[in-house]
């Protein structure tokens, strides 16, 4: 019989994902290029709005999305009948993209031009939350047949996102979504919030969105020139 | 989440002489991480015979509550869910949260 040890320590369980995270951003610095990483609950309206943005952004940035399912690349194709330069990370049984298998991409696709990388992440409020991809600016889609309640109950992701996208607003005459409550409930955890209220079947509010994001885009070139 | 644990157990183990198994790891989780205990208990114990010494090893999780300071009186409190992560006393929203957003391995126990 042995002696048993305790060993006491403190490591971040996090630790390698968020050093792989670190080691992206250089990457995408390196590349000049804004990294943005979409999250929302599954069927949020995530591809729908990136095929908008695509159509529109795309004469004016060069654009690479990258897409997370955890099978099949239907969302892919979509995004690709679009006209966008897309590669598809299969997570398999994960339920979230981690910095490892953006890592991997980095390694693997030339990006050499790109502006603007979009990552649409695997549909889900929880896990995504914890797993730092090496992104610049981080996006949640909570579309409006969700309800308004979503921020309390899956507090860790509206607060640390920097802009929220209220999606499917074109059904609000249809479902009890308060958009102001909503917006309410994120502020009080995340004071600095940025909040848009689009519909990509009605094409409503999205001159906002895409303005926000080409705003991401100038200021990364801004700040590198000067 | 359950790997990057049982990762860190591994390395230890292979780093302390005269050890070959990993009978317990410690982790505190913050309430401010979106973290299920049964769910990572389970996702736990499915992966773990994956791992040299830790097929048996027993995972001992500790939720440690959130505290933040108001951002409108700077008072501390526990936000949740229940008061939708208000300030009791002047209903204003979480400034910095003092503790809430741990994940971390604090103790491995070896043999
Ligand atoms: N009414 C309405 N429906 C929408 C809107 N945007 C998306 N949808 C519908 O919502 C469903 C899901 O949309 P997707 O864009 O595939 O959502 P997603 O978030 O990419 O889904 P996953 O990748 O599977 O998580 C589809 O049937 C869309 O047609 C919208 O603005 N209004
Ligand atoms: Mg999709
Ligand atoms: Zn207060």
């Amino acid at each position: 019989m042995h002696d048993s040890s305790d060993e006491h320590m403190l490591e971040r369980i996090l630790a390698g994902n968020d050093d792989l995270a670190e080691h992206n951003r250089e990457h995408f610095d390196e590349l000049n290029l804004t990294a943005v990483n979409i999250m929302s609950a599954p069927g949020a309206g995530k591809t729908s709005l990136l095929e908008c943005t695509v159509a529109t952004l795309a004469p004016k940035h060069n654009i690479f999305v990258l897409e997370g399912d955890m099978v099949g690349n239907l969302d892919a194709e979509r995004l690709r009948r679009v006209g966008a330069s897309v590669f598809q990370i299969c997570t398999g049984r994960s339920c979230h993209l981690d910095a490892q298998m953006v890592a991997r991409f980095l390694h693997t696709e030339p990006l050499a031009g790109v502006e603007l990388l979009l990552i649409e992440n695997v549909g889900n409020l929880v896990c995504p939350a914890d797993f730092k991809l090496g992104e610049h600016k981080r996006v949640v889609l909570l579309s409006v047949t969700e309800g308004d309640d979503k921020p309390i109950k899956y507090p860790v992701i509206f607060r640390s996102c920097d802009a929220v996208v209220f999606t499917k607003c074109d059904l609000l005459p249809y479902v009890d979504f308060d958009i102001e409550r909503a917006i309410d409930n994120i502020r009080v955890l995340n004071e600095d919030v940025e909040t848009f209220v689009v519909s990509s079947k009605d094409k409503t509010g999205l001159t906002e969105w895409n303005s926000w994001l080409s705003q991401k885009v100038g200021a990364k070139v801004a700040s590198l020139e000067s | 989440m359950a790997q990057s644990i049982l990762r860190i157990a591994s390395k230890k183990l292979a780093s302390t002489a005269h050890t070959d198994t990993v009978t317990a790891i410690h982790v505190i989780i913050g309430q401010f991480r979106n973290i299920d205990i049964d769910s990572l208990k389970f996702a736990f114990d499915n992966i773990r015979p994956m791992y040299a010494g830790c097929s048996n090893c027993l995972l001992e999780a500790e939720v440690i509550a959130a505290r933040a300071t108001c951002r409108g009186c700077s008072r501390t409190y526990n936000p949740d869910m229940a008061s939708s992560f208000r300030c009791p006393q002047c209903g204003n929203g979480v400034g910095q949260l003092i503790t809430g957003e741990e994940l971390d391995v604090i103790g491995i126990t070896l043999r």
